[in-house]
């Protein structure tokens, strides 16, 4: 409109000295918009860390604190003196220095409390700003003592350096923490979940935290709920320590239960729903858990044993007259928070070890990433159980001061209508959700849903169909956050940045205090733009699977990394593109993860199966292919009076039936997400000769999909 | 840190001040400088077109948000043409203006010298938040050392609580009720202060039970940020003679510096630049035992406890005891030694740059026999103490004696 382009590319041209063409031809592609991840838009991103750590002596302290974990100190080469802050030079005698390192341990020489603190980090965690003499060097040393009481603080404390995977800016990348029983009194924190529902309720009491149905919740009813819940908890006689499992759907009472652990001093341990009994079993077995949560819908999931507190019956609010312990059980960060059990189907879920400071450290990730403030109103309607709804939906809004909307489930027209009534500003989901709502009728032009108060939404667990991505976004207008991350790595390891540079597909940026990095076999980093296994590590990182060190000891290498199972190459400015699983496992587009070879082994029990395949990467739900048994083909269609041979018999909708009900009889006791939902059959077997099978006869399944894909697409047709 | 031969006798022949408030809404920073200007010129009996050099005292270009405040301070009072220079150094700006005046005089290179200085913090305000605290602070706070000591989180007020706590934990002094009493006593002061922002009555109780800004510092232990101006006329001593006012004589400048992190001082606990800078101003001023020669003190208590060790680091009394001095009363209006009959920074407040400029020109009034209400009585000699930096990084001092 009144801009001559081509007068504009001439223009630039001359400007910048490049041919005309150079000119039209990124214009053109400008225009076109990135048509794959690998052609985004570019603007500088990191540059803020690089410069941090770009100058003089200080790069050369902080790259060994990060790199070697240790404070490193100057030492005069003339007059012996020690310096930390270290120097080049000597300040007395003008000689140059020379690096020693110095010992982890400290005396605090003097500390003040720093009410006003300029890190948003710290007005999070208690501590003091002390001066600290670290053994063997001269001078004292500026830094934080974090801990839980600061009053406790006091001169001749000892303390010892605790380095952060976290070059966190602002913050420093190492603080002092009091050496437990080298003085008394002085617990070490970083905070545990306790506090801060305990700082919440101090600090804004009459913010709204929660807000179910016609329900709303304080900051200070969730604490007293928290405490009621962790009384009545004490009362069925957990103990600090104990282990309590939730099975509970997504209600305040979950809330309740899971903070009301932590009053307790337990460990809690969300159950998914929609287990079948013998998996619950398996869970509250394993876990040892002595009580169980849960609702009267539920409660028949529940195995005989230990206590149950039934939330309908009001057994967590039961102990509303009894005063809050006075004092609460001792609870420190690196206690373990909860145990995740890892959505499996083989029966032995696994439970991850999640800690207070894990919990706290990726919830303040991700609400520092989003930027997110008191204002915020996060939408939550993904299951409770899961490390996704705990930490971006619950956390995160808590660690802002902000407040979670909480649906049961989700709905799509219940959705936005809570989303408009509520004037929500982010929500948190899978791909599958943003497809549905895609695809929800209505929206065009005069939508009946005001949904301008959306600012962002975070999308995970598996990957996001461009499309999808872009049609969302141009409706909705809200920015999609893709994100990666794994119950191990207590949800989120990465994050695509809310502004600057966003490549479609990529999983973005490890998030601030995440490391990761891309490695081979060896555990070797591989070069740039290679593929190789994820790995992280940082202060979100599980503790270990609960009783079971030796699946632990093959995910959590000796120097704290975790192998993510997932493959990824980086690309020059630093943005992670997943490239497949090393496992095979099968995650759908809501986020379930499936391993396919037990299913398969199952549904193969069977004989009318001869070779099965499990699908469903990236879709809705499950399918199998097939290849059937003839003797047993001919069977199955003497039972049912069907001519064996006629003509699309084994796609006819009779047939697809049959045998979907005979794959629902062998897979009767995996979850229930895990239920196929179509098939496609062939009495053609898959050999080495065709090319479906690999030499050792395992399926090759990209093979196999290939060749089936006129089938594959019938079977998500209109997913 | 040892002053030389003195050079030419210095005389402070005009003092002018605006009232200290938290906020001037209605001038401008330059609009202040002039008022201020206005009135030291008048009580100097001095036109404009007289003083042959300026300089100014303006700590942060934050603040104004406008660098080189001094180039539009400038030229509003009318002296284009004139030399000038400004000085910042952190708190202790006043006092460093003072002393480059007092340079220029002594050493004969002018005669007429005219010292402004000028401070309007809350002009940085962030409109995002409603506040100007948050840019206040972060103002101040860049005055802290950015690449090491700025990320631990430490404020202005957490850099005297440093010092302050080694203090309190070697010497078990000062309490945090005598620091409250020096808070008491500067808040009473200042009612008898025209131009004082925070004349208030309150108890020892009350002050211990305000709210803590930064252990051991409560509320007001705290001085407040102001905005105002001062302005001090300086002239040689022949021209200062003749104008037929009443004179008062800068008789001692001492400066000194300590170590900028504080955790690389020899002696954490001591505020050694006020120790190295008092000891100059006394050697200067031929004063001998302070608490003898001295009337009284008008020292930089941006926080109680920095009024406190400066009692032990200008010799008022042996490391350790400064606590004893507010409790047997030697530093109250009627004591032996009064400090801060003025209210000093808690009770004026501390518009930065004006700051050390307003105290000699209170030192100038008290020994002049012009400071009205707050007059000490027969105040021949008093010292003052301007201090800036992380924990008093530097000091100057100056004596000041009457005719």
């Amino acid at each position: 409109m009144g801009w001559d382009r081509e007068a504009w590319a001439r223009d630039a041209a001359r400007r910048m000295g490049v041919p005309e063409e150079a000119i039209r031809k990124a214009f053109r592609e400008e225009l076109a918009g990135p048509r794959s991840a690998d052609a985004p838009l570019e603007v500088p991103d990191r540059i803020e860390m690089e410069y941090r750590y770009s100058y003089g002596g200080q790069s050369r302290f902080f790259r060994e604190v990060l790199e070697h974990r240790r404070l490193l100190g100057s030492r005069c080469t003339t007059c012996g003196k020690v310096y930390l802050p270290p120097r080049t030079a000597c300040g007395d005698c003008y000689a140059a220095t020379e690096w020693v390192p110095l010992g982890d341990r400290g005396t605090v020489r003097t500390f003040t409390t720093v009410h006003y603190a300029t890190s948003d980090f710290f007005r999070r965690v208690p501590f003091v700003c002390a001066y600290v003499q670290v053994d063997g060097a001269d001078t004292l040393y500026l830094a934080n003592v974090v801990m839980d009481d600061p009053r406790a603080a006091r001169v001749g404390m000892r303390v010892r350096a605790v380095f952060l995977d976290d070059p966190r800016g602002d913050a420093g990348d190492f603080w002092f923490e009091p050496v437990a029983g080298d003085e008394e009194g002085a617990r070490t924190a970083v905070g545990t979940l306790r506090d801060l529902v305990h700082e919440r309720a101090r600090e804004r009491g009459e913010g709204t935290f929660l807000i179910f149905e016609d329900r709303e919740e304080t900051y200070a009813e969730l604490a007293a709920a928290a405490a009621r819940a962790g009384a009545a908890l004490t009362a069925a006689g957990v103990a600090p320590g104990d282990r309590v499992a939730l099975l509970v759907s997504n209600r305040p009472e979950f809330i309740h239960a899971f903070f009301g652990c932590f009053e307790a001093g337990a460990i809690a341990v969300p159950i998914n729903a929609l287990l079948k009994p013998p998996e619950v079993a398996y869970i509250v077995e394993h876990s040892g858990a002595c009580s169980v949560v849960t609702e009267r819908a539920l409660a028949g999931l529940v195995p005989p044993g230990p206590s149950v507190l039934d939330v309908d019956a009001g057994a967590l609010a039961g102990a509303g007259d009894r005063p809050p312990p006075s004092r609460c059980p001792p609870l420190a960060p690196g206690d373990t928070a909860a145990l995740v059990y890892t959505s499996g189907t083989t029966g032995r879920p696994k439970g991850a070890m999640l800690s207070h400071a894990s919990y706290l450290v990726d919830a303040q990730m991700i609400a520092r990433h989003a930027s997110m403030t008191p204002e915020d109103r996060f939408l939550g309607f993904l299951p409770l159980f899961h490390v996704n709804a705990q930490v971006v939906t619950t956390l995160a809004p808590m660690v802002a001061g902000g407040t979670l909307v909480l649906m049961r489930q989700f709905s799509p027209r219940p959705f936005l209508e809570t989303l408009a009534r509520h004037r929500c500003t982010a929500f948190s989901a899978v791909p599958t959700v943003y497809a549905i709502l895609l695809n929800t009728p209505g929206l065009e032009g005069h939508a009946p849903w005001d949904l301008s108060s959306l600012r962002f939404c975070i999308c995970g667990a598996a990957p996001m169909p461009v499309e999808v991505f872009r049609g969302f976004e141009a409706r909705f207008h809200a920015t999609i956050m893709e994100g990666y991350g794994l119950t191990e790595g207590t949800c989120a390891s990465s994050v695509n940045p809310p502004s600057g540079l966003r490549k479609v597909g990529s999983i973005g940026l490890p998030l601030e205090g995440q490391r990761m990095r891309i490695a081979d076999d060896s555990g070797r980093e591989v070069p740039e733009g290679e593929v190789g296994e994820i790995l992280v590590a940082g202060p979100n990182v599980m503790q270990g699977y609960w009783n079971n060190a030796e699946a632990t000891r093959q995910v959590i290498q000796a120097d704290g990394w975790l192998n993510t199972g997932d493959t990824a190459r980086i690309d020059p400015r630093g943005h992670v593109f997943i490239t497949g699983r090393l496992k095979e496992i099968i995650v759908l587009s809501n986020g379930e993860k499936v391993p396919p070879v037990d299913m398969e082994a199952a549904i193969a029990r069977d004989p009318l199966f001869e070779q099965v395949m499990l699908l469903g990467e990236a879709r809705p739900y499950l399918s199998v292919m097939a290849v059937l048994s003839a003797e047993h083909w001919k069977k199955l269609c003497g039972d049912h009076r069907l001519e064996a041979g006629a003509a699309g018999i084994l796609q006819s909708k009779q047939v697809a039936d049959i045998v979907l009900q005979r794959v629902a009889v062998q897979i009767g006791h995996f979850p229930g997400y895990a239920q196929v939902r179509r098939v496609a059959l062939t009495l053609e077997p898959w050999s080495v000769e065709n090319g479906m099978l690999t030499p050792t006869l395992k399926l090759k399944r990209a093979k196999v999909i290939e060749k089936f894909h006129a089938e594959v697409d019938q079977m998500y047709s209109g997913h | 840190m040892t002053a030389s031969s003195a050079g030419r006798r210095v005389a402070i022949v005009g003092v002018g001040n605006t009232p200290f408030r938290a906020r001037w809404a209605e001038k401008t920073y330059f609009e202040l400088a002039y008022d201020a200007v206005r009135a030291a010129l008048e009580d100097a009996g001095l036109d404009r077109r007289e003083v042959q050099s300026v300089v100014y005292g303006v700590y942060n270009d934050l603040f104004e948000r406008q660098v080189m405040p001094d180039v539009y301070v400038h030229d509003y009072i009318g002296m284009g043409g004139r030399p000038s220079v400004r000085v910042t150094t952190g708190g202790a700006t006043g006092g460093a203006a003072v002393r480059a005046a007092w340079c220029e005089v002594a050493s004969g290179l002018h005669d007429v010298v005219l010292v402004v200085g000028v401070e309007k913090c809350t002009d940085c305000y962030s409109y995002r938040l409603g506040s100007s605290t948050p840019e206040v602070l972060r103002g101040i706070l860049y005055s802290a050392d950015m690449t090491w000591e700025h990320p631990s989180g430490i404020t202005a007020a957490a850099s005297y609580a440093l010092p302050t706590v080694a203090h309190m934990e070697r010497y078990g002094a000062p309490t945090e009720e005598q620091m409250a009493r020096v808070s008491v006593k500067n808040h009473a002061n200042a009612f008898r202060n025209p131009i004082a922002q925070a004349p208030r009555r309150l108890t020892v109780e009350e002050v211990l039970a305000s709210r803590p800004i930064c252990y051991p510092f409560k509320f007001y232990d705290n001085c407040l940020y102001s905005e105002g101006a001062s302005a001090l006329v300086l002239m040689g001593e022949a021209r200062a003679r003749s104008s037929g006012r009443p004179l008062a004589w800068i008789t001692g400048v001492g400066a000194s510096t300590d170590r900028a992190f504080t955790g690389m001082r020899e002696d954490i606990t001591a505020f050694t630049s006020s120790r190295l800078a008092g000891d100059a101003a006394y050697r200067m001023a031929g004063v001998e035992d302070p608490r003898r020669d001295l009337d009284f003190a008008e020292l930089h208590d941006a926080f109680t406890a920095a009024e406190l060790l400066s009692y032990e680091a200008f010799r008022f009394c042996e490391p350790g005891e400064c606590g004893r001095l507010i409790e047997e009363g030697v530093v109250l209006p009627e004591g032996q030694l009064p400090v801060c009959p003025s209210g000093g920074l808690i009770g004026c407040g501390h518009a930065v740059g004006a700051t050390g400029v307003m105290q000699v020109g209170e030192a100038a009034l008290q020994v002049t026999d012009r400071a009205g209400e707050r007059q000490v009585r027969g105040a021949r000699r008093g010292l003052v103490q301007s201090i800036g930096g992380p924990a008093t990084a530097w000091t100057y001092a100056f004596i000041v004696e009457g005719d």
